[in-house]
């Protein structure tokens, strides 16, 4: 493990979160449960490149439909206008939906605090707009007042 | 001047680049040519949200026409997929398009190599990008086209803008180099051991053959290059 991964280590453990890590791969994966009505978890997958990357994934358990990716383009697009740290992404292939924050540490293992917020921000961002995914593809509502509703909440 | 700021300040400085400073804001404000036939400039915003977040936006002096917001809107979103650091984004409101990329630095200055890697990857990404819109907006070209275009072509911006590091794509296998010392010496640190062997093994097969009289063809043989090429897309040597 490098510093990278031991700071990433100590911060899941300091949460009592369970976890799988994958040596090989340099990953930490747990499941996240959402506080949402319909989208109520995703797998957070903490990955770490070299000894200065780092990135988290909240990764979604359903896939967009084809039909319906469009429109979440259009609802992804807005809601990642204004993001300070990390932002959705969509394959547009297969649907997989996904929040991602990233951090460069060229001086040596992050502070628990810098692993705190990369990984808390994606968590909140993803229960945060969770639901709206739920709302465009399926409940009728456009992308643009699924937001405006969201960020009226703040 | 926080501390942030004047890091950023310093890096600036380093690079002899004019920039205004707007000391209430935060925030340093410079012109950036890139190296594209259409989208050949953009205004570089690099804030220092407070003493701990840096923000470094690459604005396109252009806005996006209402019409063609929804092409566009597909084009950063497949760009944006596999980013690593940073991304695009559009105000949908006025057409507005910019590539952010941000830092976060708690209990330490930032050091040089940090404050570089977030405004050339701001640079780079908003060059490698940019002539794909004008290409969507105006020629005809398809969101899914113009993203193939732009990352099948790894330009070197021009002197103003020093190419960095292009971030690859995840799950993408790294292309043949393009050309350029800079994307050959990537490609190889990405490289496993067997296949720096096989690339080894390769070259030094080409000097012989080159020192060698040339031999009479006997049949279709792959090229060295097709050979690279599957031994960078992880199919072996063969």
């Amino acid at each position: 493990m490098n510093g990278i991964e031991k700071a990433v280590k100590s911060y899941l453990d300091s949460q009592n979160w369970r976890y799988k890590y994958d040596e090989e791969d340099h990953e930490f994966s747990l499941g996240m449960s959402l506080e949402n009505n319909d989208v109520d978890s995703c797998i957070i997958v903490v990955h770490v490149r070299d000894d200065e990357d780092m990135s988290c994934r909240a990764i979604y358990e359903f896939k967009i439909p084809e039909k319906k990716r469009a429109i979440i383009s259009d609802y992804i697009t807005r809601v990642n206008y204004g993001m300070f740290l990390g932002c959705f992404q969509m394959d547009l292939r297969d649907g997989e939906i996904f929040y991602k924050t990233s951090s460069v540490f060229s001086d040596g293992a992050p502070l628990n605090d810098e692993i705190r917020r990369i990984v808390q921000v994606t968590i909140h961002m993803a229960e945060k707009y969770g639901d709206g995914f739920y709302d465009v593809m399926y409940k009728g509502k456009s992308p643009a007042e699924t937001v405006q509703a969201i960020e009226a909440d703040d | 001047m926080n501390n942030l700021e004047m890091a950023i300040k310093q890096y600036l400085d380093s690079q002899n680049w004019h920039y205004k400073h707007d000391e209430e804001k935060r925030r340093f404000v410079l012109g950036m040519r890139l190296d594209n036939e259409d989208v050949d400039g953009c205004t570089l915003l690099i804030t220092a949200r407070d003493d701990e977040d840096l923000s470094c936006k690459a604005i396109y002096e252009f806005n996006v026409p209402e019409k063609k917001r929804p092409a566009i809107v597909e084009y950063i979103t497949r760009a944006n997929y596999g980013l690593f650091l940073g991304c695009f984004q559009m105000d949908l409101t006025d057409g507005e398009v910019l590539y952010q990329t941000a830092g976060v630095f708690y209990d330490h200055n930032p050091d040089q190599s940090e404050i570089r890697r977030i405004v050339q990857v701001g640079i780079h990404m908003a060059e490698r990008y940019g002539q794909g819109f004008y290409d969507i907006m105006y020629k005809g070209v398809t969101p899914e086209d113009a993203i193939e275009a732009a990352e099948s072509d790894v330009q070197q911006p021009s002197g103003s803008a020093p190419a960095p590091a292009p971030a690859p794509s995840c799950g993408t296998p790294a292309p043949a180099p393009a050309g350029g010392d800079d994307d050959f010496a990537s490609l190889v640190s990405e490289m496993n051991d067997n296949q720096l062997r096989s690339l080894a093994s390769m070259i030094q097969q080409e000097l012989q053959r080159r020192a060698a009289p040339p031999a009479p063809p006997a049949g279709k043989k792959p090229s060295l290059a097709d050979r690279f090429r599957r031994l960078v897309d992880g199919g072996g040597d063969r």
